[in-house]
């Protein structure tokens, strides 16, 4: 035996021996499943995966709940053409309220659409996608992100999904990769979630640059309007970076949406992240985030409320008190929390919620959660 | 049994050591190959790192790309990432997993060298890479990337030494 094949079966048993899964995750094929990369049905050109997130909250009440299940379906073959699909079955279980109560569940489309590559480098995409604003809402999927919570700058900004058309590709500019992304929505949501206002319009673009093999700048500009209030044109700008280097990362997006008609749709607001390793698997994770928004919050209307808010009560017979102008509602969040990645496609994570400044009554407190990407 | 298991473990570390302080003295000259039809193709690191990232889908005709890899045991395999990507092979798992969102999984593995050069030979849209020594008449080579993991034009590639 040369001595390059017994380095590979040195290698080989090592790997076998102590890492069964490793060879495995890295090195998909079409007939084998691996745990992450799908399950290609065979004789089809159809894969299918997903993930499943149980998560635990303890901001009020303790909430259990299968927060997302998640399966994806596409097919694709060597034709130019593949079909892409995502559907999420949204607390599927919990025990808000009651053990039994299965009031907020909820079977959500999250994606269906098809691509064509027209080209090298231009794909064009026909369906309901993820909104490319930002990174952070291109790859939700819990087994993907660091913390359970979600930063509020990546959802409350703008709906998270569109239903329109979409240019997407890579293009080498200067040397350096820069991924873009041209969309148009018109005319509303296929299957909306409920508690998401769709855009009733939408034209957007993106682009990300792969600045150096460890950091991606990216940005997005957006003008659309929602089902709400169709009539009033928001226009967003977001910018967003991630740096990456020997286990370490650094990421934050800043949004900031201006309507066209009342103050009252303007926002704007940042977070960032950073993630350190404490050992191969464990990570701490820290995420500062602000958000301030334009909309209206209820006033001192009530004896009860001005009481509260140290106002004196109008003596009878006076004039009326200028009632001031609402704040604009704000928040500011710090994040402070563990992940454990056991197995790349495994992830569990605790994290504790602080609010120094809550006024849109963000969720603070403990979370938890488990994910699994199958 | 578990005795075994750390005896066959240290024995493996040692050898793979051994493995790694021969490896670095006489890294492998790559040859990134295609089908012989389409001996015309050329492609650069960078195109390269597209292709293997599933960004580059296809070739200038039209036809799809169907990239292929060597197993991740494989060091020509981590001789080829450092070179085309400048990291480790374990350093893309996030951008898989990331990738798997969308629905792109990382390109097919062929077990051995003969499984690549079979594979591109039958497939118009296949591009993979194998030893240089191990390149024959079945296939074209695109791209040679040379000991320091710098790319060379297959005419001026350095003769098989092996």
């Amino acid at each position: 035996m040369h001595l390059k094949d017994a380095c590979s079966v040195a290698l080989l048993s090592l790997v076998i021996l102590n890492h069964p899964a490793f060879a495995a995750d890295l090195d998909p094929s079409s007939s084998d499943y691996v745990p992450g990369r799908g399950f290609q049905i065979p004789n089809t050109d159809l894969t299918v995966g997903g993930y499943v997130t149980g998560e635990y909250a303890e901001h009020g009440a303790p909430v259990l709940s299968i927060s997302n299940a998640s399966l994806l379906f596409w097919w694709e073959n060597d034709s130019p053409l593949k079909f892409f699909s995502e559907i999420d079955l949204q607390r599927g279980l919990t025990t808000e309220g009651s053990f039994d109560s299965q009031q907020s569940q909820y079977l959500s489309l999250e994606r269906l659409y098809a691509d064509y590559d027209l080209t090298d480098q231009v794909t064009l995409r026909a369906g309901k996608f993820l909104t490319p604003i930002g990174r952070w809402n291109q790859i939700h999927a819990d087994p993907l992100v660091w913390t359970t919570s979600r930063p509020l700058v990546t959802e409350i900004a703008f709906p998270t999904s569109a239903t329109g058309v979409m240019a997407l590709g890579t293009v080498t500019l200067l040397g350096k990769d820069v991924d873009y992304a041209f969309y148009a929505a018109e005319g509303g949501d296929l299957r909306p979630t409920p508690n998401v206002d769709p855009f009733q319009k939408a034209l957007g673009a993106r682009i990300n640059v792969d600045v150096s093999d460890s950091l991606q700048v990216g940005a997005s500009l957006a003008s659309f309007a929602q089902r709400s209030d169709r009539n009033e044109l928001k226009n967003l700008v977001g910018a967003d970076f991630l740096w990456q280097k020997d286990g370490y990362e650094v990421t934050g997006e800043a949004i900031y949406r201006l309507s066209e008609s009342t103050s009252q749709g303007n926002e704007r607001g940042f977070f960032i992240q950073g993630v350190a390793p404490l050992s191969e698997k464990l990570f701490a994770v820290y995420r500062y985030e602000l958000l301030s928004s334009g909309g209206a919050v209820p006033g001192p209307q009530t004896p009860f409320i001005s009481l509260a808010m140290g106002l004196q009560p109008q003596p009878p017979g006076m004039p009326p008190l200028p009632v001031p102008p609402p704040a604009p509602p704000s928040v500011r969040l710090n994040v402070f929390g563990l992940t454990y990645r056991y197995h790349p496609n495994l992830v569990m994570k605790i994290e504790f919620v602080e609010g120094g400044s809550n006024g849109i009554r963000a969720p603070i407190g403990v979370l938890s959660s488990i994910s699994l990407l199958f | 049994m578990m005795r075994f298991r750390a005896t066959i473990s240290v024995l493996g570390l040692v050898l793979a050591a051994l493995c790694a302080f021969g490896r670095a003295e006489a890294a492998e000259p790559i040859a990134v190959i295609g089908p012989l039809a389409d001996a015309k193709r050329t492609v650069t690191l960078a195109d390269l790192a597209l292709i293997y990232r599933r960004k580059r889908l296809l070739w200038p005709d039209g036809a799809k790309i169907v990239p292929i890899n060597l197993p991740a045991s494989n060091p020509l395999r981590r001789d080829f990432s450092q070179a085309v990507f400048s990291e480790p092979i374990e350093a893309s798992e996030g951008y898989w997993n990331d990738m798997y969102f969308h629905g792109v999984t990382p390109p097919f593995v062929a077990g051995s060298d003969e499984a690549v050069i079979r594979f591109v030979e039958q497939s118009r849209e296949g591009i993979g890479y194998i030893p240089l020594c191990s390149v024959d008449h079945r296939i074209a080579v695109l791209l040679v990337i040379d000991s320091n993991g710098r790319a060379v034009a297959p005419a001026a590639a350095p003769p098989c030494t092996r």
